[in-house]
């Protein structure tokens, strides 16, 4: 994942997160100044329904009030002698004009104090009385009580129906009282008295047992009486509470935000109500917007990001490029100009950087090319005294040789022991000199590579070493050793030091063994030699494979220390390893590895 | 031509045939649901017809009901329907009995079924009494509150009240709407009530149930409301057969989810959920068949409690035809 897409990631990330808290926030802020300004126009509807059903309710019991005080009235009062002759003339007239001023009871109807029913207009109604007394019904005390009364619903005896009664008392001129005059409002004046508005908003009314009076949005609440008391806001309102609250309705099953308020002198509630989905249905739309942007915000910043991440990131991969070219060698790609911001110090510090490896690297070929040369001088100059030393060493061996042949006699013992350690040493002399010129031809020269069939070759040494020759035990193992990719007359030298080593070194062993194996992967093939000699201390592998390192005395072991070290040379030049692993008296093995062709080319 | 050139024509000839008759089997959907006008009564005898449409039953089966606003009654429902205002309904067994004796079933409206009735699992018609009322005896001289003197409820009351030995009583007429707050106030010292008006009473505390008049002794089965078409809608039989076929998943659907049903019910009525789920449902039957017998016992029944319904002929006042070929499907 490239840096201007994480940068573009994060940033998209922080923007999505900021920006959701953003919109939560913003949802439920408008959420609740939905749920505030709900509170308070349900509240203020509540109040306002609830004086408009108090100034209705008060024009109906003003009209009766009225009516009842006129003289026209008290001279009509029918005395209970003349009960029986009710039902035409003057006082029917005058009621029939109560009932037409309303113009909204469904009767009206005149008591005794007894609550007798005397007169009931219209007269069609006359014989639907069930019974013609009033004093039953829990109203008429508070009538008699008060004076005036606006009761609960109730099931009229003159209509049949569910009605709500105003009363007000009759009284004489003297004061005293005459009776009552009731009306009766049926459930269409009622239903009058609140209507649905706008919005979603209705009201409600219940009389003082929780009862619905009018319904504005559903009069079939009314018609049908159903009981509210156990509504929060209704039971609140019957207590004489005035507010506003989220309210649950069970009765309708539906939430709701509702102002609530007691009716004051009639006990009765009114709730004003919304419900809570339509309330809160305007913050649907916008919370979707808010999402809506959000989500475009989101998008069109990551693609901001991202643009502006990859102007910014250029030329930090530019420097990158010329990082990856140098390191191929490549100094061809130019370098961003250096300038003032982070990016342009870093291009200035690379510049200087790659002008300080450029001027190492220069000084570095130069003393490479003076090592070389220098290298190559002295190991001419060191071939050239090798191979001069020997011609005098032969003369001194040849002479050495003919004193003893020819003048053994001449000379006394002292002088015989003394002549043949002169030989002796010349002998040692001449090998030294002869490792010394192999050490030096397995650097010079160049290498010619071919297939070398490893176990002939290993065949091939071993048959020239000493192990082989008669009175010589050793147990020799031979696995299947792969071919090989390099010069063989190179790894004949190896294999010659390799073996000869082993051999050499078992000498003492009881049962001397020597054991040859390979392994292989896929990059390069390596070789074994395990034997169970005197073996090595581990700590000292180091200068195994330095020239004229020893780690057993001349007298031990005979040699002259440059085997190994030819050894690793070879080794080295085929881009390969050679290694050593040992323990003083449980034997050693030496190792070394090829690369596989693929990998030598 | 070559081959392979007339291969890759007729390839795309079918293929272009295939789109066409693709587009032309998109244009050509299904035919518009058939509407059936039905015409309602605010009671719980509706319940069916409520559920066919809220429930997809009717759209399953082609139909759509378009419900009338609720009727006062059910022989105003079923003059309505006669004057071809409305295609189908359920209206009370005593209406119809009455439409008949006009002459006007079959001529403008058959009964296709049996809505519902009372049994002693289903009872019906509870009356509802004061609280100083514990006894039938303690009805002698009282008014009772009835929905109408001349209605299977008052024949019902009446029979009851012969076995119960309470014979002066006076009848008051109420409606059932408003016959909870006559008992509480003593307006009548009892009425006669039904669902969903006698649960949501008793639960406010109007009074208690002394009796059911209908699904208990001597009236332990009794026929209620019926299934009733316009004749026109009753001469196309195959649309008759489909709204027969809603009418019985309605019916299927209210015996298995109950709780689902008496929910919509409270929404309809615009009663509460609680009222809803107490309420006490008249018996739905299955395979809705209209039994003449019953039917004759029952016009015994109202001639010995005083409702004077001539009786109607058998063979024309029931038109089972097509309900006993929907039947006929599932077996």
């Amino acid at each position: 994942m490239t840096l201007a897409l994480r940068i573009a990631l994060l940033v998209a990330g922080a923007v999505f997160i900021a920006g959701t808290a953003t919109a939560a926030t913003a949802i439920v802020v408008g959420r609740d100044a939905i749920r505030t300004a709900t509170l308070s126009a349900t509240s203020a509807g509540a109040e306002a329904t609830s004086r408009a059903v108090l100034v209705a309710l008060a024009e109906e019991e003003d009209a009766l009030a009225l009516i009842s005080g006129l003289g026209t009235l008290r001279n009509a009062w029918p005395t209970a002698e003349s009960a029986d002759g009710v039902g035409d003339g003057e006082l029917r007239t005058l009621l029939g004009r109560v009932a037409g001023i309303a113009g909204r009871f469904e009767f009206v109807a005149l008591l005794r104090p007894s609550g007798e029913v005397v007169l009931v207009q219209p007269v069609s109604l006359e014989d639907n009385v069930l019974t013609r007394t009033m004093d039953f019904y829990p109203w008429f005390d508070d009538l008699r009580a008060q004076g005036r009364v606006i009761s609960d619903l109730h099931v009229s005896i003159v209509t049949r129906r569910v009605s709500v009664a105003l009363g007000v008392t009759v009284r004489d001129t003297d004061g005293s009282l005459l009776g009552y005059l009731v009306g009766g409002l049926g459930a269409a004046r009622l239903s009058s008295l609140v209507a649905a508005g706008a919005g979603g908003y209705f009201a409600y009314l219940t009389d003082r047992r929780g009862l619905v009076v009018a319904h504005g949005r559903d009069p079939r609440y009314a018609t049908s009486q159903s009981d509210f008391s156990s509504v929060p806001a209704v039971q609140l309102a019957l207590n004489g509470n005035d507010g506003a609250m989220e309210d649950h309705n069970p009765i309708e099953a539906e939430d709701r935000i509702v102002g609530y308020r007691s009716i004051a002198g009639l006990g009765w509630s009114v709730v004003y109500a919304v419900p809570a989905s339509e309330a809160y249905g305007a913050a649907g739309p916008l919370a979707s917007r808010i999402l809506v942007a959000t989500g475009a915000l989101v998008i069109l910043t990551s693609l901001a990001a991202m643009f502006l991440g990859r102007r910014a990131l250029a030329p930090i991969a530019r420097l990158a490029a010329v990082a990856t070219g140098i390191a191929g060698g490549d100094r061809s790609i130019n370098l961003p100009p250096p300038g003032h911001d982070e990016v342009g110090r870093l291009a200035g510090d690379f510049r200087q950087m790659v002008a300080a490896v450029d001027t190492r690297e220069a000084e570095l070929r130069t003393r490479a090319d003076e090592l070389v040369a220098a290298n190559r001088e002295l190991e001419a100059y060191t071939y050239s005294v090798s191979h001069d030393l020997r011609a005098p060493l032969r003369s001194i061996d040849g002479f050495g040789r003919i004193l003893l042949d020819e003048h053994a006699a001449s000379l006394d013992v002292e002088g015989r022991r003394l002549l043949a350690n002169m030989i002796r040493n010349a002998g040692q002399m001449g090998q030294l000199i002869d490792d010394l010129l192999a050490f030096a031809r397995t650097a010079r020269g160049e290498l010619k590579r071919r297939p070398v069939r490893m176990t002939a070759l290993v065949s091939s040494v071993l048959a020239a070493l000493p192990a082989r020759q008669p009175g010589r035990t050793l147990d020799v193992t031979v696995g299947d050793l792969p071919d090989a990719w390099g010069d063989p007359a190179l790894l004949r030298q190896v294999w010659m030091n390799l073996l000869g080593n082993a051999v050499k070194f078992t000498r003492d062993a009881i049962d001397p063994c020597v054991r040859i194996w390979a392994e292989s992967d896929l990059t390069e093939e390596r070789y074994f030699v395990g034997d169970n000699g005197v073996g090595f201390d581990q700590s000292y592998v180091e200068k195994l494979f330095q020239p004229f390192q020893r780690l057993h005395s001349v007298d031990e072991f005979e040699g002259t220390g440059i085997g190994l070290a030819t050894a690793a040379r070879i080794v080295q030049r085929h881009g390969g390893r050679i290694w050593a692993q040992g323990e003083p008296g449980k034997g050693a093995t030496f190792a070394f590895a090829l690369p596989r062709r693929k990998e030598a080319t | 031509m070559e081959p392979g050139t007339r291969n890759a024509a007729d390839l795309m000839r079918s293929v272009l045939i295939g789109a066409m008759l693709v587009i032309l089997a998109g244009c050509a959907s299904a035919p518009p649901p058939d509407v059936i006008r039905f015409g309602i009564l605010a009671t719980t005898d509706q319940l069916p017809a409520w559920v066919m449409q809220a429930e997809g039953i009717a759209a399953r089966h082609g139909l759509v009901l378009e419900e009338s606003p609720p009727y006062a009654g059910g022989l105003a429902l079923l003059e309505a329907m006669a004057a071809d205002e409305i295609d189908a309904g359920y209206p009370g067994i005593v209406p119809a009995m009455a439409l008949a004796a006009r002459g006007q079933i079959p001529s403008d409206v058959r009964i296709v079924g049996l809505t519902n009735l009372a049994t002693p699992a289903a009872r019906s018609a509870a009356l509802v009494v004061r609280e100083d009322v514990a006894t039938w005896s303690d009805l002698a001289g009282r008014r009772v509150g009835i929905h109408s003197t001349t209605s299977i409820n008052a024949a019902s009351f009446t029979a009851r009240a012969a076995v119960e030995g309470l014979t002066d009583y006076e009848f008051v007429t109420i409606g059932f709407v408003d016959m909870g707050l006559a008992v509480r106030d003593g307006t009548v010292a009892a009425a006669v009530m039904e669902e969903p008006w006698t649960t949501q009473s008793v639960l406010r505390g109007d009074g208690r149930i002394l009796a059911f008049t209908q699904g208990e002794p001597p009236l332990e089965s009794m026929l209620l409301s019926v299934i009733a078409v316009r004749a026109e809608v009753a001469a196309d039989d195959a649309l008759l057969r489909r709204f027969l076929r809603a009418h019985l998943e309605a019916v299927q659907f209210i015996a298995d989810e109950p709780r689902r049903a008496r929910d919509l019910m409270a929404s309809k009525l615009a009663i509460g959920a609680e009222v809803a789920q107490q309420l006490r449902l008249k018996a739905f039957p299955l395979d809705a068949r209209l039994d003449m017998g019953d039917v004759q016992a029952l016009q015994e029944l109202l001639a010995a409690s005083g409702v004077e319904v001539p009786l109607v002929d058998p063979l024309t006042f029931y038109s089972p035809g097509a309900l006993e070929a929907v039947l006929s499907e599932g077996t």
